[in-house]
């Protein structure tokens, strides 16, 4: 008879920092020198999105536009997504900077180091796509009203927020990195961003995880459910910023908001939305911090 | 409920649902809403909202 072994303890997050920070210096880039941006790019000429991945993609606006005008919409569809990513690494940046010292040990606190590196380096990197070749950096409509948590609520809060804004991101990211058909700059920029990412996603799984077990236990039920309803909430409002009425405007769509509308409700998207989400939303059910699969 | 019910304190929007009243907004004004320019006050109830997005605007 063999003997029963116990399944390898998980890697903690102190051991898991050491190993990512390792990798980090490693692969450590420079947001001014290693990017070719092109003197222009050809809206309109040239696709910036895997079509699959517009968020109009399936749906009658879709259906309606030409060649030209899809690939017009897939550019202003990528600076509407460069630009939400960049908005949640703003709060993201400032949340670490409260993480690091104060409330994690010195292995952690030197892997933040790195996440905030990199994180500011992202934001520089869709800051100057979006400056060069749009003009702007399309506005978040996010207002945050103050809230008054149990503890180590806000803390778990804010590693569920990292993590929606993290992994929905990073299918994106890692479809278009493959996608040889798209502008070099974009499938460049996508891959650049993948890179950092796959460490960040390991560390706030981990961090999430070990934040939940130490502190949801000893919550109130009305704490636990409020969480999970903002959380359920949190999610579907961060898909809704995938359609920007602004970036319909500007890609030539006469009723961008009645497009928005008509994407948000059609199966298709929903099924995107879906299918995007599975991986996330399949790992806050497996650490207990969702009890079932929210409505998207 | 009527114009003057709190909208944000009795529950009836969440601050993510702001998100889509601000949108909808835009979409009856034609332009965008400077969001980070709003005073809280704005949202206060409905007789607020118009105040701030329409009056001004001669709807
Ligand atoms: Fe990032
Ligand atoms: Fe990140």
């Amino acid at each position: 008879m063999n003997a029963i072994t116990a399944p390898p303890a998980p890697e903690t997050s102190t051991q898991l920092s050491t190993r990512l920070s390792r990798a980090s210096v490693k692969k450590l880039w420079n947001v001014y020198g290693d990017i070719a941006w092109p003197e222009s790019v050809d809206i309109g000429g040239e696709w910036f999105m895997t079509p699959e991945l517009v968020s109009l993609y399936g749906t009658p606006a879709w259906d309606a536009l030409d060649e030209t005008g899809r690939k017009r919409l897939s550019f202003y569809d990528l600076v509407n997504f460069f630009s939400l990513t960049l908005h949640g690494e703003r709060p993201l940046v400032q949340g670490l900077c409260n993480q690091m010292y104060a409330r994690q040990n010195a292995e952690v606190t030197e892997y933040i180091h790195h996440f905030l590196d990199e994180e500011n380096k992202h934001m520089v990197m869709f800051g100057e796509f979006c400056s060069r070749y749009a003009g702007k950096v399309y506005a978040q409509k996010k207002l945050v009203v103050p809230k008054t948590y149990a503890k180590g609520e806000e803390d778990v809060t804010f590693f569920i927020k990292v993590l929606i804004v993290e992994e929905l991101g990073d299918y994106y990211n890692v479809m278009m990195q493959r996608d040889a058909s798209i502008a070099p700059i974009s499938r460049e920029i996508n891959r650049i961003h993948h890179a950092d990412e796959a460490r960040h996603i390991i560390f706030g799984r981990r961090l999430l995880a070990e934040l939940w077990n130490e502190h949801a236990p000893k919550w109130q039920p009305e704490t636990l459910t409020g969480l999970r309803t903002w959380l359920a909430g949190y999610l579907k409002a961060s898909w809704n910023d995938f359609y920007n009425p602004t970036a319909y405007k500007d890609a030539g769509i006469a009723d961008a908001y009645d497009a928005r509308q008509a994407a948000l409700a059609a199966e298709c998207c929903r099924e995107h939305r879906r299918r995007v989400s599975r991986k996330l939303v399949d790992y806050f059910i497996d650490t207990g911090i969702l009890e079932a699969e929210p409505a998207l | 409920m009527d114009d003057r019910t709190p909208i944000l304190d009795s529950g009836i929007l969440s601050s993510l649902d702001v998100v889509e009243l601000v949108i909808f907004i835009e979409s009856l004004r034609g332009e965008e809403v400077d969001v980070d320019s709003i005073e809280p006050e704005a949202l206060l109830n409905v007789d607020s909202l118009f105040e701030t997005f329409f009056k001004a605007f001669g709807r």
